[in-house]
């Protein structure tokens, strides 16, 4: 009798765990939620859940609900690897949305787990190492050579002649940028003073600094993220430096204000951002993330809100919603227009988009000029 | 030229909180031949504490490094007393174990309290802007730098002028001798927790009102410290202070001649130069005797 009961019990689970999979698409997200990163990955992963809700309260896809499947990858390469790996192996999810982070993407396309993976925000421009129509990547931001050319672009504009450049080494990111808007300022006239690194973890950038005031220059290019970079513009107003501050992405971040305190040290800095508040296309978006969470939407969870409606586009044209067709949907998206502007994936999966640019002044922001991404390339074949 | 007057003066000032962290280390290592790799963390401590006052209670930076100072004083005594004194007697080893329990219990003790996030003291805490002809320098660096002078002299002077001060040198130049002249032992060594205690609390408000306040602060800052002790002398007080402030101008003059990547490298290098020609460091003539 008990053996039975056991059977039955088996069995039951057995259904239950299969009616589950039946009815509900796994999507994997694996986002920096702790560690020196988590702000980014915390945005994100705000916008996808409000997105997998919307889809959700709108009867799924096809009548499937999304189920999220988060994991941490504690702002670590390597833990962002495994996570992947585990995401498409155990728990065998559709799609993986993330890493945040360059340097997070490219470990877990090195694992090759054979999922299609969404990225949100990382902007290296050689994300999949041999790029190409098979690749599991699929990226629905611009690249750092977008935002290190559009960037540059603007400062030429805004008069400003010399510019020093301070780069994270072990950030892909800031390398990258980095480097195109080093090329990109020269050959529009610009001169480049200086070039300087620290080492992420970091807390005293005097010394650099220091060395870097001794060339006066109009403006500082610091392509980095908000814990160093909230200690530099503190230390750098406290050594009397005033210069424009030029940066990119990965400054769309509150706590980046939090760490620096002061506005009057929050002035006469412009940024590259993937979306700006005040357009109008995203005002229903920033609406429902107000309700939701009770704040502005920044750049990462629409970013992650678009990465979530593009999967749901992709598997309701698929027939049977197997990873390999959805990869393939991924890669005919074309004109979708999503909350962070028009979405076309091109033959290397990456995202064509217009680089929005952000101005901040006393601790306010708003958006200083909006570049077309023909524009970005024009101008600088013909400065 | 006006660059390398600030990179001196910065160098020394990092130095300076270097040699208040490394005099926790020479202290304790003085009296019970153990590093107590929970040092830096009773300093992260100290600058939770001071955040606290600064943040909650708008004390300013004087009160609150008394506030981190007493606090973290209790807190190395209790360390001491519940975490190694059942221990005493044993080998190095099991100490070593117990020291990184500790520092991992209040590293995730941190987290949990405060979250894994920076926090950062109010605005203009110990900021400014100090002018000497064309070189500009940042308060808070002067004020470690001035910190650190005077809490010295203030451990030498509680060292060499009070009985108790004077039990834990002699506890630190010999146990057995010392207990034989009815010094007792455990009470010398719960002083110099405390006092080590105490100077971890005040420079985790220095540090951290210059940096940021997190629960891992302590790591980079208790390594470059452990090498700063090393390097002057471990046992010795003007090592401490000595290695500190070494190790910070080198450390600046690197970083300002070969780019600042070589900052880290500069310092560990050292530490392994001193290890392999002169393991007594700079203060100590023969290799590895302590003095407190």
């Amino acid at each position: 009798m008990r053996r039975i009961f056991i059977l039955l019990l088996v069995v039951s689970l057995l259904f239950t765990a299969c009616a589950q999979s039946e009815n509900t698409l796994r999507l994997g997200v694996n986002l920096e939620l702790t560690g020196r990163l988590a702000w980014y990955g915390d945005a994100t992963l705000k916008g996808i859940k409000l997105a997998a809700k919307e889809v959700n309260a709108a009867g799924g896809i096809r009548g499937k609900r999304i189920e999220l499947v988060v994991l941490d990858n504690r702002s670590e390469n390597a833990e962002a690897a495994l996570a992947a790996i585990r995401l498409a192996g155990r728990e065998n999810v559709k799609t993986i949305i993330g890493p945040s982070t360059s340097g997070g993407v490219k470990a877990s396309l090195a694992a090759g787990c054979g999922v299609p993976i969404l990225v949100p925000s990382a902007t290296a421009d050689d994300l999949a190492p041999k790029g190409g129509a098979d690749n599991e990547m699929f990226r629905i931001c611009y690249t750092d050579t977008m935002q290190g050319k559009a960037i540059a672009r603007f400062a030429v504009k805004k008069g400003i002649r010399t510019a020093a450049i301070l780069t994270e080494s072990s950030s892909d990111y800031s390398r990258g940028m980095s480097q195109v808007f080093a090329k990109t300022f020269k050959a529009l006239g610009g001169t480049v003073t200086a070039q300087e690194y620290y080492a992420s973890g970091e807390t005293d950038f005097c010394t650099v600094l220091t060395k870097l005031k001794q060339q006066p220059f109009d403006a500082l290019l610091l392509p980095g993220y908000y814990t160093e970079a909230a200690l530099i513009i503190r230390q750098m107003h406290e050594l009397g430096i005033k210069a424009v501050l030029l940066s990119g992405d990965a400054f769309d971040v509150p706590a980046l204000d939090e760490l620096v305190q002061s506005r009057e040290y929050l002035s006469n800095i412009y940024f590259t951002d993937h979306y700006a508040p005040a357009g109008k296309e995203h005002s229903d978006f920033a609406r429902s993330y107000h309700k939701a969470y009770g704040e502005q939407a920044p750049a990462y969870a629409a970013l992650g809100y678009d990465c979530v409606k593009l999967f749901a586009l992709a598997v309701q044209k698929t027939e049977g919603a197997a990873t390999a067709e959805i990869a393939q949907q991924l890669a005919y998206t074309t004109d979708y227009s999503g909350v962070t502007g028009v979405i076309t994936i091109d033959e290397n999966h990456n995202a064509l988009k217009a680089v929005h640019i952000i101005e901040l002044q006393n601790g306010k922001r708003s958006e200083a000029a909006e570049i077309e991404p023909d524009n970005i390339n024009q101008f600088t074949k013909n400065p | 030229m006006g660059g390398w007057a600030e990179q001196l003066i910065n160098g020394l000032a990092v130095g300076a909180v270097y040699a208040l962290i490394a005099l926790g280390y020479t202290l304790v290592f003085g009296v019970l031949r153990l590093f107590n790799f929970a040092h830096c963390d009773v300093m992260m401590a100290g600058a939770y504490i001071g955040w606290l006052c600064a943040e909650r209670l708008r004390l300013g930076l004087l009160p609150a490094a008394v506030a981190a100072a007493g606090v973290c004083a209790l807190l190395g005594l209790v360390v001491e007393r519940f975490g190694y004194r059942p221990l005493y007697g044993a080998s190095g080893m099991p100490l070593m174990v117990v020291a990184l329990g500790i520092s991992l219990l209040l590293q995730y003790t941190a987290m949990l309290l405060f979250g894994a996030g920076a926090r950062v003291y109010p605005f203009g805490y110990t900021g400014g802007v100090v002018r000497i002809g064309s070189v500009t320098l940042p308060a808070s660096k002067l004020t470690a730098l001035l910190l650190c002078v005077a809490l010295t002299a203030g451990l030498e002077l509680v060292l060499k002028y009070t009985r108790a001060g004077r039990a834990v040198r002699a506890v630190a130049d010999d146990k057995t001798a010392a207990r034989l002249c009815g010094i007792y032992e455990n009470r010398a060594v719960s002083l110099a927790f405390v006092l080590g205690s105490a100077l971890a609390g005040i420079s985790g408000v220095v540090y951290g009102s210059m940096y940021l306040v997190s629960p891992l602060m302590g790591l980079t800052p208790g390594l470059k410290a452990f090498a700063a002790s090393v390097i002057g002398g471990i046992g010795s007080i003007p090592g401490a202070v000595l290695g500190g402030l070494a190790l910070g101008l080198a450390e600046a003059l690197a970083g300002a001649a070969f780019g600042t990547a070589t900052k880290d490298m500069v310092s560990f290098v050292l530490l392994i130069a001193f290890l392999l020609l002169r393991p007594g460091g700079i203060m100590n003539s023969k290799s590895g005797t302590g003095r407190v």
